[in-house]
C-alpha cells in the first residue's frame, strides 16, 4: 500500500477486499483497554495521519469519500471511537464521579489513553483534527503527544452562551435538562435514546437543520447515521453528563495561554447563525488561534467542506502533504 | 460496573474484572505522567494536577 495515491471508488474496495472502513477493536499491550478504530484502507500506511476522534453527536467514521480525498492529498484518515461512543466499555466508574468530571480529571484520563494508543501504533506526523465535543479531548492530547504537529478544532464552542445553536427547540431543552440534574439527566437520554431508534435519520436532519451542506452529507450517508443511531442506543447517562459537561461548561475557561502556543486553529463553517459565528471568533481570539469560515457545511463541516479542508492540510502541513512518493 | 451500565452486554458486575479495569487505567494514567514531557519544565501544571486526581481516584477503589 505504501506509496499508493490514487484513489479508487467504494465499490472497487467491496471486489473482493474488506470493508475499507472497518472499525476494529485495537487493544492496549496488557491491558483490558480496547479502543475501536477505523483506519481507512484497513493497514497502517507510511504516510501522515490526519486522527479524527468522534464527537458525541456521530460516533462514525467519515465517509468513503472523505477518506479517499484526504488519501489523495497525502494522509491516511484514522478514526478513534471514544470509550463507551460504541461497542466497547466506557471509561471505569470511579472516573466519572461527578467531581472527578468537574475537575477535569476525567478528561485528562482520556486524553492519556489516546496519547497511549499514537504510541503504540507508532503514528507520527499527526494533524489531530477534533469535532464538537471531542474538542475538549484535543486540547489535552495536543499537549500530550508530540507526534501530533497541527491540530484543527472544528466547531470548539458549544456552550450555555451559544444555545442557539442547537437546533431543534425540543432537543436544546432535553441537553439543558442533562446539566440540571441526575434525573433530569436520565430522563433526557432516554428520550434521546428513544427518537434516535424511531428515526436516526429524522433526528439528524433537524439536528442539521441550519446548514444545506449538512443536509447533504447526511443525505449522502444515510446508513452511517443510522449507525449512529445504533452507537449511541449504548452510551450511558454518565458518558453523556461527563462529555456535555466539559464541552459545555469547564472547558469555557479553558487557558487560552496553552492554545496561543501551539500549532493549531479553528474551523467554523457559514452556515449557521449569526450569533455562533461572532461567538467562535471571539473565542478564537480569546484562545489566540487563527479561525477560517468554510463555504458549506456547520456540525460537520470538516465533511461538508472536504476541499477547504484540503486546502488547509496543504498550507499548514506542506511537507507531510507531500510525502507520499 | 462500567459506564455502558445500562447496555446489557456491556454491563461487566463489580468484581475483579472491574479492579482489573481500574488498574489498567491507572497504568495508562502512570505511563502518562511518567513521560518526558509531562516532567518538562513549562507544561501545563492544571494538566498533571487533573492527572494525579484521576490517579488517586482509581487507587482508592483498587484499594477498597
Amino acid at each position: 500500500m505504501r506509496g499508493e495515491n490514487a484513489t479508487v471508488s467504494e465499490g472497487d474496495w467491496h471486489q473482493g477486499k474488506p470493508d475499507p472502513r472497518r472499525i476494529r477493536p485495537f487493544k492496549l499491550a496488557e491491558s483490558s483497554i480496547e479502543i475501536e478504530l477505523m483506519i481507512h484502507r484497513g493497514e497502517l500506511a507510511d504516510r501522515p495521519t490526519l486522527l479524527i476522534i468522534n464527537s458525541i453527536d456521530f460516533p462514525i467514521p467519515p465517509s468513503f469519500g472523505f477518506c479517499e480525498k484526504i488519501w489523495a492529498a497525502g494522509y491516511q484518515v484514522v478514526f478513534c471511537r471514544r470509550p463507551g461512543f460504541g461497542n466497547l466499555p466506557g471509561l471505569p466508574e470511579p472516573l466519572l464521579a461527578k467531581s472527578l468530571v468537574k475537575n477535569r480529571s476525567t478528561i485528562a484520563s482520556e486524553s492519556a489513553l489516546f496519547s497511549l494508543l499514537i504510541k503504540s501504533l507508532e503514528l507520527k506526523n499527526i494533524v489531530l483534527l477534533g469535532l464538537g465535543s471531542s474538542n475538549s479531548i484535543c486540547y489535552r492530547l495536543n499537549q500530550l503527544n508530540p507526534e501530533i504537529q497541527f491540530t484543527i478544532y472544528s466547531n470548539p464552542l458549544f456552550h450555555p452562551a451559544i444555545w442557539d445553536v442547537i437546533k431543534p427547540v425540543w432537543l436544546k431543552r432535553m441537553i439543558r435538562q442533562t446539566l440540571l440534574s441526575r434525573s433530569g439527566l436520565k430522563i433526557a437520554v432516554r428520550g434521546l435514546k428513544a427518537v434516535l431508534r424511531r428515526d436516526p435519520i429524522w433526528f439528524y436532519r433537524q439536528f442539521a437543520q441550519k446548514s444545506a451542506g449538512d443536509q447533504q452529507y447526511v443525505s449522502r450517508n444515510l446508513d452511517d447515521f443510522r449507525d449512529a443511531g445504533d452507537m449511541l442506543q449504548n452510551i450511558s447517562p454518565e458518558t453523556f453528563y461527563y462529555d456535555l459537561q466539559n464541552a459545555l461548561i469547564e472547558d469555557t475557561r479553558w487557558d487560552p495561554d496553552i492554545t496561543r502556543a501551539s500549532d493549531a486553529m479553528i474551523l467554523s463553517g457559514h452556515e449557521t447563525t449569526i450569533k455562533f459565528k461572532a461567538a467562535i471568533t471571539a473565542e478564537a481570539e480569546r484562545l489566540g488561534l487563527p479561525i477560517e469560515f468554510a463555504k458549506s457545511g456547520d456540525l460537520f463541516v470538516p465533511y461538508a467542506s472536504q476541499n477547504h479542508l484540503v486546502e488547509i492540510l496543504k498550507t499548514k502541513m506542506p511537507t507531510a502533504a507531500s510525502a507520499p512518493s | 460496573m462500567t459506564s455502558n451500565g445500562d447496555h446489557g452486554k456491556l454491563n461487566w458486575n463489580g468484581g475483579r474484572r472491574e479492579v482489573s479495569y481500574c488498574q489498567d487505567w491507572l497504568s495508562v494514567i502512570e505511563a502518562t505522567l511518567q513521560t518526558e514531557s509531562m516532567t518538562a519544565e513549562g507544561h501545563d501544571s492544571d494538566l498533571i494536577h487533573a492527572l494525579e486526581l484521576a490517579k488517586q481516584a482509581l487507587e482508592r477503589t483498587i484499594s477498597s
